[in-house]
């Protein structure tokens, strides 16, 4: 049986899948073994791993109660990857997809996991060569869980919207503003969770899908957002990864007040259409971003998603008071009033320079440089 | 003129139908050659093309002969004006000047192979001018054999790109010692030393220069918003026949020119404005002509007599190469098992040795019949295995595509 760990309530954490290029031609580049086996030298106590390519590694925050501190922890990994990764003369970035990378170049690291997930999706695992933020909250048991993935997936617009940064896609612009998670549809276990109400109705799910053979485990769950019983919380997957890390913290800061609102009126609870509406609007937010329309199955109106956005941020700053977000949602707010997303900022480079490996240098130039004018 | 193949014929081509033949050669060859060897005995392209051309050179059924082959020397040298190029614009000046221990790893690889193989011949009774220009050769690395099996093999990571600086380093280095040599010969018969000093300077700064100046050229695409990659392709090929052409005949260095123009053309915008791919088919072709050339070009008369010296110092270099690289390796922030693999993929010995050592054979007598055969051995032995003892450091490192 499906045990749920119980955590601390709203703690947090994120994860951060990022780019390693080379300085030639800002190319991806298999430099995750070289770089691991450097940092791995180095006293630390960050957690930095592999990921399913050797063009990609994985950086985890510790768990948090303050996004502040999240930063000030994620500002020292940087510094970190940064000192290892001039050593090696390998250049590192955010953003959702690399413009430019062909997916058949990818090679799979050598780990027995991500072998037998090669083995098994055969092209869709070097396609899956793509760069995402995970967050995950911190909830008290399982019923919470599942309840709080319901409730948050009416929101997933607004992290798509918030965090897309794959404009790009195989050297072509896609027009969406997040091509990246047309990469996360292809797998067979990727969508949502079906409408539960409990954490005895999802073992029962899983029970039933296990004994069908489908899954082994939570991890075969590509969903955009899911339970992680393991570690207690609930996990956003949609987001692209930032180009900046002040943005990656906010988009966590976020969350966790939106779990924080929604722990606070137990009375709420997801709109029984939430899903006839879900992939519509998930699609105007890749496609449009900020400028894409929603539909609200339950008040039955259309809003444009900036607008429902700062609905939603209205709605949550008494709770952001309570939990010192309101910086973290004003830098996000101030961002969509300027309509200036990653996606956005990735097209006026390439306007600027016309090609894409100087949009790359710059995305390496911007990771590094930071956003330093959002003091937290 | 390969006279053995036309003779039955009973015609009398002219130079440029001998021209003709001797390309048609050397081109299907090396295709048709390179993919038969590398069927029937797993080896990489190139060493097909050089086995392919060891069996129709004036070493094997001679259909190729010397004068034939000489006619090739300008579509030679622009071949390898092209892999130092592009050897060039790997190198990434920046961060050799940022990762010392990279530079100090190359400085300490080529001191310590000099002095080693300088001293062992010095002991075997070789006089100091001949030695040092033996060990000057023995501390380069073929740029085109890594080029191009990095390339086969898509190799990636710190091996591939420290052996790339390494080997540029490496030539780039004996081209100074020789000019070191010259004028250390040169004092020794002139009263004038200046002149000694002032003609290897001339050498080697106007080189660069000439390099500077051609990756200039480079960037016209950008100011004349030329955007077809055609274009600039044909444009590089242009500036590489402009450097080898000046170069020589101005007597200044080729080699640090193109390795210049490269290194300048990365630091540059125009990098942008090159991509390797564009200029694969015509690399492709020079390649093969280079290869088949050079394996026509390997001798192995003196091999029976020599090979037991030769060996010796193939032994000496690879030894101080690998325990060099490896007792540096930590400070490069690798594996000491990938510092050994490291040195090991310096193993194949430079092309551009090869026309230095028949450079200075010519001119300098004194050189010696002995070391030369001993040399033109040694060659002989690294051109063959060479590309096998890269392709084994790249794979065991795991950086070659598998």
């Amino acid at each position: 049986m499906l045990e749920f760990t119980p955590s601390e309530p709203l703690t947090f954490g994120i994860e951060l899948e990022l780019q390693i290029v080379n300085r030639r031609d800002f190319n991806l580049t298999r430099g995750a073994p070289d770089l691991l086996t450097l940092i791995g030298r180095k006293k630390h106590n960050f957690d930095i791993k592999p990921e399913i390519t050797e063009s990609m590694i994985e950086v985890g925050s510790a768990i948090h109660r303050s996004h502040h501190e999240m930063l000030q922890e994620l500002r020292e990994i940087r510094t970190l990857m940064l000192d290892c990764a001039d050593k090696l003369n390998l250049g590192i970035a955010g953003g959702g997809s690399h413009p430019f990378q062909h997916w058949g170049d990818q090679r799979i690291y050598p780990k027995e996991r991500y072998m037998l997930v090669s083995e098994l999706y055969g092209y869709l695992a070097k396609q899956f060569t793509v760069y995402g933020q995970h967050i995950h909250i911190g909830v008290p048991d399982g019923d919470a869980a599942v309840r709080l993935t319901l409730l948050l997936g009416r929101y997933v617009p607004h992290f798509i919207a918030l965090s897309a940064s794959s404009p790009f896609h195989q050297g072509v612009d896609t027009s969406f503003q997040s091509s990246r998670l047309t990469s996360v549809n292809a797998f067979p276990l990727s969508g949502f969770m079906p409408m539960l109400s409990s954490w005895a109705d999802f073992q029962a799910y899983f029970s039933k899908m296990s004994s069908y053979g489908i899954v082994a485990s939570m991890k075969d769950f590509y969903w955009d957002i899911r339970p992680k019983p393991e570690y207690g919380t609930v996990e956003v997957r949609v987001c692209d990864t930032p180009l900046q890390l002040e943005t990656s913290v906010a988009l966590a800061a976020y969350a966790r007040t939106l779990a924080a609102y929604f722990l606070d009126h137990p009375e709420l609870s997801a709109h029984p259409d939430l899903y006839q509406t879900y992939a519509y609007n998930r699609f105007q937010a890749c496609r449009f971003g900020m400028a894409g329309t929603l539909s609200d199955a339950e008040t039955g109106a259309q809003p444009e998603l900036r607008q429902d956005l700062f609905t939603t941020l209205d709605m949550l700053s008494e709770t952001a008071a309570r939990l010192g977000t309101q910086d973290a949602l004003g830098y996000l707010r101030v961002r969509a009033m300027r309509m200036k997303t990653d996606a956005d900022w990735i097209r006026e480079q390439f306007q600027q320079h016309r090609m894409l490996s100087a949009v790359v240098q710059r995305q390496c130039d911007y990771w590094r440089a930071g956003n330093e004018d959002w003091v937290l | 003129m390969p006279e053995s193949l036309i003779s039955w014929l009973n015609v009398k081509p002219s130079g440029d139908m001998v021209t003709l033949l001797v390309l048609g050669l050397l081109l299907a060859a090396g295709v048709l050659g390179a993919s038969l060897c590398r069927r029937m005995l797993h080896v990489p392209f190139i060493t097909g093309c050089l086995l392919s051309g060891l069996a129709i050179g004036p070493s094997g059924l001679n259909l190729l002969t010397q004068s034939g082959l000489d006619e090739f020397r300008f579509i030679v040298d622009i071949a390898l004006g092209l892999v130092l190029f592009e050897l060039g614009r790997r190198i990434d000046v920046r961060w050799l000047l940022r990762e010392r221990w990279l530079l100090f790893t190359g400085l300490m690889v080529s001191a310590l192979t000099f002095a080693a193989l300088f001293l062992s011949l010095s002991l075997a009774g070789i006089p100091t001018l001949p030695a040092s220009m033996v060990a000057s050769i023995g501390i380069t690395s073929s740029p085109a054999v890594a080029l191009l099996l990095v390339r086969e093999l898509k190799a990636e990571g710190q091996l591939t790109e420290r052996m790339l600086h390494l080997t540029a380093l490496g030539n780039a280095l004996a081209i100074l010692l020789f000019a070191v040599c010259l004028s250390a010969h040169y004092m020794q018969h002139q009263p004038a030393w200046y002149t000694a000093i002032i003609h290897s300077t001339y050498r080697v700064v106007g080189g660069c220069l000439l390099g500077w100046l051609a990756a200039r050229l480079l960037t016209l695409p950008t100011v004349l918003k030329i955007e077809s990659s055609m274009q600039q392709g044909t444009l590089i090929i242009a500036a590489v026949a402009l450097v080898v052409g000046l170069g020589s005949s101005l007597g200044l260095s080729s080699l640090i020119a193109l390795l210049v123009m490269g290194a300048t053309t990365r630091s540059t915008h125009a990098m942008w404005f090159i991509r390797e791919d564009e200029l694969a088919p015509i690399n492709a072709m020079l390649c093969t002509i280079l290869f088949v050339y050079t394996g026509a070009q390997i001798s192995l008369r003196y091999l029976p007599e020599f090979i037991g010296l030769a060996l010796a110092f193939i032994a000496l270099r690879s030894v101080v190469m690998t325990t060099t690289t490896g007792l540096l390796a930590w400070f490069n922030g690798i594996s000491w098992k990938k510092g050994m693999w490291l040195g090991i993929s310096l193993f194949p010995m430079s092309g551009v040795a090869t026309l230095l050592a028949l450079h200075v054979s010519a001119p300098y007598p004194d050189f010696g019949a002995e070391l030369s055969a001993l040399m033109i051995s040694v060659l002989a032995l690294l051109e063959l295995t060479g590309p096998l003892v890269l392709r084994l450091a790249l794979t065991a490192s795991g950086e070659a595509k598998s």
